[in-house]
């Protein structure tokens, strides 16, 4: 895999992270897995970055995490999405859906001079 | 997951330990990952390699959450801290909201309380524990003389003093002072204070610094007249000069004689004397040039025959007391064996001591033990005030905490921790005991200002004390209110919340109903049984005030008065003596200020001590004491007012070669000869001696004691010089204007007759009486109002626990009521259980003010401590209270319409 990628996905990983609580509590094992997964293994994440992030957003107040019982009865840690951080993927939602539209905007151009048709 | 119940259990379960939650987590990622890995094919080793790979640097990943997760317990421990105070100081108010009345109570309880007890140890502290409050007092020793081991300090002559001053070493200086009332002016203010005359190192050995100029130097201590200034008190300089500052250079006059200002002493140091606050100190040297004018013609600093100066001392760093003592004994008995071969001193000046003792107690003045005990009364007295008010807040709380013992139970069975309740209730009542200690602070500083009316035993006016509420006592207040109301508001609680969990949730709202009353009974009994005890003590002082105030003395103290002097240590020799008295006698009759007028040795009411035997002549075994033997001038009799009731009085007939006679009263009749007429028997005095023939009996008065009549007698003077006359001879007179012109008058009479005659003393015999009495006043006022409030407490303690009970009862007694049951009845359920703790705390309450007022026995006029009317009334008093308290609202509750209840 690429490296730019992966440094892509660092940038924005709290933002992932967000979504995937989004449908769920989830440990920091199944979120790993959900982002590999919706990516269709496009984004391969350093798994280990996950936790000092998720760290910091629980202390940001956008997530809270307690310990509960795993599918095969384990005991894990779960996380969960709090207000402040469902406004806050909201926010990013939309910062990211104008960004990718201006982005792609520019990359559809047509050559200059033709702008205005 | 997202189900919120099993979410909450989750939050319970989040344990304080973030490292291993860390290694958890990192440990659940990895064994997933392998699981993971082993599932599409590995091996396990290859899954565990390139899960580690996948995962990254594990052990700087985890050592950095570990970090983070240590800082995030840390904050969250102090926001939870700080969110559970603000609950609980939130929940608190609410809970004082809800209950204004009992807050208030508990408050304003405690806070009086506190109030008066800060007070009164306000003066303890003054007056007892720190009476100087200088640099090192435990550094000052007073210096004086005693003549024998029962006689009361003497202060030292001039000569003797500079002697001990040049010669010892053992002390860094021997200041010395003599105080005496003067007369000030500046400019239209005029006020008599007590003047201080002082040697020059007075302020140095005291360690005072002055608050303005200067004060004493050594060379103020040059010949009289050489340092004619003055040094003001603060109080002084604020009253007479309104605190200018350009006041060093005014001018004040003192007895007439103008004085240069050269400072201003601060106001804290209010002299070495309790019982006199100085206004003004003057250079030692100016004490004949200002106040003995003319009254001396005998040179008070040269002569050995005068003790007038009244020393102190600061030990040498290094001496202890025992070492200072030493030196200044074997400096004093040399000077004394000087003395007596250069002058002729007659009588003590052998047999007289050098002592040396703490200036701190010297300051309480002679009567330092009668002080002492009184303020002990006080002591105790404030102290079961404030326990009875501490009895209250228990009370209340347990009540309260009997209502809050479902609501324990429900948070404690959903995991608060005990710690966090018993945190609860300390925040309500450090809460509580704040209010408390503003109120308590506030009132303080009022009974100060009331206490500033009255004396203290051996004549302190409390107003001199300059009592405040400075940085021990402020302490002592906080210190008290927070024992008193975390005691006593926290065990009730705790007490009540002990019980286990499960049946107080399952029994209904009288859930804890026995255990309240197994806690609550004995609380009203405590505080029946304390408050008794300062009933009891209030009434016999106040029935004892009374007794003094309304006692019939049986002879006219109004306009007596008498100066006394000592012939004896003029150098007059008995001899002499019938030819002054006849002197004097004249003198005294040719003023027109006096009416009768007559010599004594004693003027009452002196403390007559004495319990001379006598026995009879014919009768040698049977030996009866006497109160007092007054040798008398024959008008004496008639001044006092003495009824005859048998024989003749003394006349002048009864001269010095003639019969000797004696006068006695019924007292001493009775006492002396119960079966046969005393006219013409004869005693003598310890069975030797001329033989004293008694010519007259007459009624009894109280010449020695307010509170009883001892054997008393009179024999005349001119027969009598060896009983004290020469030592001490009054000059009495019953006056026509003031107390103080009379004894002016006298002095004048004194000076007249023989100008080297110093008088010692003067009396008012009125005055001396009222004086007598102030402790009374003060204790019968004080412990009159403490009482009053005590009861007051107690009834709004019991009549509170009542209503509260007969609240939580009600819809039971309407139930009761509604099934036919005579609510009459119902409420005497109520009454029945207080009655047992009020009955137990009548009786307890008895038998411990029996002990307790045992104290007060010193301070009480014609009435015994265990005196059985004021027990009585009491103890009736109290119960009545009681009963009506816990009456009163059950009461209430059988008025109410059973219907009513119901619907509630």
């Amino acid at each position: 895999m690429p490296r730019s990628i992966i440094d892509a996905v660092q940038g924005t990983l709290d933002f992932l992270i967000l979504k995937a609580l989004s449908w769920d509590d989830m440990h920091g094992y199944a979120i790993a897995r959900w982002i590999q997964e919706t990516s269709e293994d496009e984004l391969q994440i350093e798994e280990g970055t996950l936790y000092p992030a998720l760290h910091r957003m629980e202390d940001r107040g956008w997530i809270e995490a307690a310990w509960g019982l795993s599918e095969n009865n384990r005991r894990a840690k779960y996380y969960r999405l709090t207000v402040a951080g469902r406004r806050e993927l909201r926010e990013r939602t939309a910062n990211w859906e104008r960004y990718a539209r201006a982005v792609s905007l520019i990359l559809q151009a047509k050559p200059a001079g033709g702008a205005s048709a | 997951m997202s189900d919120p119940k099993s979410w909450r259990r989750h939050l319970r379960a989040w344990g304080p330990d973030p490292d291993a939650d860390v290694a958890e987590e990192v440990a659940f990622h990895l064994e997933n990952r392998i699981q993971d890995f082993i599932r599409r094919g590995m091996t396990r080793e290859d899954a565990q390699r390139e899960a580690r790979r996948v995962f990254g640097d594990v052990d700087h990943i985890s050592s950095e959450l570990r970090a983070m997760g240590r800082k995030r317990l840390k904050r969250a421990r102090r926001a939870s801290y700080i969110d559970e105070l603000q609950q609980d100081i939130r929940q608190a108010l609410r809970s004082f909201a809800r209950r204004p009345g009992m807050t208030a109570i508990v408050v304003l309880t405690l806070g009086l309380g506190l109030g008066v007890t800060t007070a009164v140890y306000a003066l303890f502290d003054r007056v007892v524990l720190n009476p100087l409050p200088v640099r090192a007092p435990e550094e000052l020793i007073s210096v004086h003389e005693r003549s024998s081991p029962t006689s009361t300090h003497a202060p030292l002559t001039y000569p003797m003093f500079k002697a001990l001053r040049e010669q010892a070493r053992s002390v860094t200086g021997i200041a010395g002072y003599a105080t005496q009332n003067v007369a000030l002016h500046a400019g239209a203010f005029a006020q008599h204070g007590a003047g201080v005359f002082a040697s020059a190192n007075y302020f140095a050995v005291l360690g005072i610094q002055p608050l303005v100029g200067r004060l004493f130097q050594p060379s103020d201590e040059g010949p009289a007249g050489s340092a004619p200034y003055v040094v003001l008190s603060e109080d002084l300089w604020e009253q007479a000069y309104g605190r200018r500052p350009d006041i060093v250079g005014q001018t004040l006059a003192v007895n007439n004689h103008p004085r240069t200002i050269i400072g201003v002493a601060p106001g804290w140091f209010r002299g070495t004397d309790l019982r006199k606050l100085p206004a003004v100190w003057l250079p030692l040297n100016e004490i004949q040039a200002i106040a003995n004018e003319g009254i001396f013609s005998l040179d008070i600093f040269d002569t050995y025959a005068f003790r007038w100066v009244t020393a102190f001392a600061r030990l040498a760093p290094g001496k202890t007391a025992e070492a200072a003592n030493s030196e200044l004994v074997r400096i004093h008995a040399l000077v004394a064996q000087q003395s007596s071969d250069r002058e002729t001193v007659k009588r003590e000046s052998g047999k007289e001591v050098l002592e040396t003792g703490s200036l701190g107690e010297a300051a309480a003045g002679r009567e330092r033990e009668a002080l002492l005990r009184f303020i002990r009364i006080l002591v105790g007295v404030v102290a079961i005030c404030l326990l009875i008010g501490s009895v209250n807040v228990a009370l209340l709380l347990l009540l309260r905490s009997r209502e809050r013992l479902r609501d324990f139970a429900v948070r404690r069975a959903i995991g608060a921790g005990s710690g966090r309740l018993f945190r609860q209730v300390a925040v309500e009542n450090v809460m509580l005991a704040s209010f408390s200690v503003l109120i308590g602070l506030l009132l303080a500083v009022w009974t100060i200002q009331a206490l500033s009316a009255f004396a203290l035993p051996s004549g302190i006016q409390i107003r001199d004390l300059g009592l405040s509420l400075d940085g021990g006592v402020l302490l002592f207040a906080i210190g008290l209110s927070a024992i008193a109301a975390l005691g006593f508001g926290i065990a009730p609680t705790l007490i009540a919340a002990r019980g286990d969990v499960a049946s107080s949730l399952r029994s209904s709202r009288h859930g804890g109903q026995r255990r309240y009353w197994r806690t609550g009974s004995p609380l009203i009994a405590v505080q029946v049984a304390l408050t008794l005890v300062l009933v009891v003590g209030a009434l016999l002082f106040i029935r004892s005030l009374r007794q003094g105030l309304n006692v019939d003395l049986r002879f006219d103290p109004r306009d007596i008065a008498s100066v006394s002097v000592g012939l004896e240590r003029q150098g007059y020799k008995q001899a002499e003596a019938p030819a002054l008295f006849r002197r004097i006698t004249e003198e005294l009759r040719r003023n027109p200020v006096f009416g009768h007028t007559a010599l004594a040795t004693h003027v009452p009411v002196s403390d007559g001590d004495m319990g001379l035997p006598l026995s009879f002549v014919d009768e040698p075994r049977r030996r009866v004491r006497v109160g007092e033997m007054n040798a008398v001038t024959p008008d004496y009799l008639e001044l006092i007012g003495a009824r005859l009731t048998r024989g003749r009085i003394i006349g002048s007939s009864d001269a010095e070669s003639s019969e000797q006679v004696a006068v006695i009263n019924e007292a001493a009749a009775r006492a002396m000869s119960p079966d046969r007429d005393v006219i013409g028997r004869q005693f003598r005095i310890m069975g030797m001696g001329r033989p004293y023939t008694i010519i007259g009996v007459v009624a009894d008065a109280h010449y020695t004691s307010l509170t009883t009549i001892e054997p008393y007698v009179f024999v005349p003077l001119q027969q009598n010089l060896g009983l004290g006359a020469m030592a001490e001879l009054q000059l009495v007179a019953r006056g026509r204007g003031t107390a103080s012109a009379t004894i002016n008058a006298l002095k004048q009479v004194v000076r007249s007759v023989d100008p080297r005659l110093p008088v010692f003393d003067d009396t008012d015999v009125a005055g001396r009486i009222d004086r007598m009495l102030m402790p009374q006043r003060f204790g019968s006022l004080l412990l009159g109002l403490l009482a009053a409030l005590a009861l007051l407490i107690s009834a709004v303690g019991i009549y509170a626990i009542s209503a509260y009970e007969v609240v939580l009862r009600r819809r039971e007694l309407g139930i009761r009521a509604a099934l036919g049951a005579d609510m009459r009845a119902l409420s005497d359920v109520v009454l029945a259980r207080n009655g047992l703790g009020i009955a137990v705390g009548c009786v307890a309450g008895m038998v411990l003010a029996f002990f307790a007022t045992a104290a007060t026995r010193s301070f009480l006029f014609g009435i015994r401590p265990d005196e059985p009317v004021s027990y009585a009334v009491s103890a009736v008093l109290l119960a009545v209270t009681a009963v009506m308290a816990s009456w009163l609202p059950s009461r209430r509750a059988a008025q109410t319409d059973p219907a009513t209840i119901m619907r509630e």
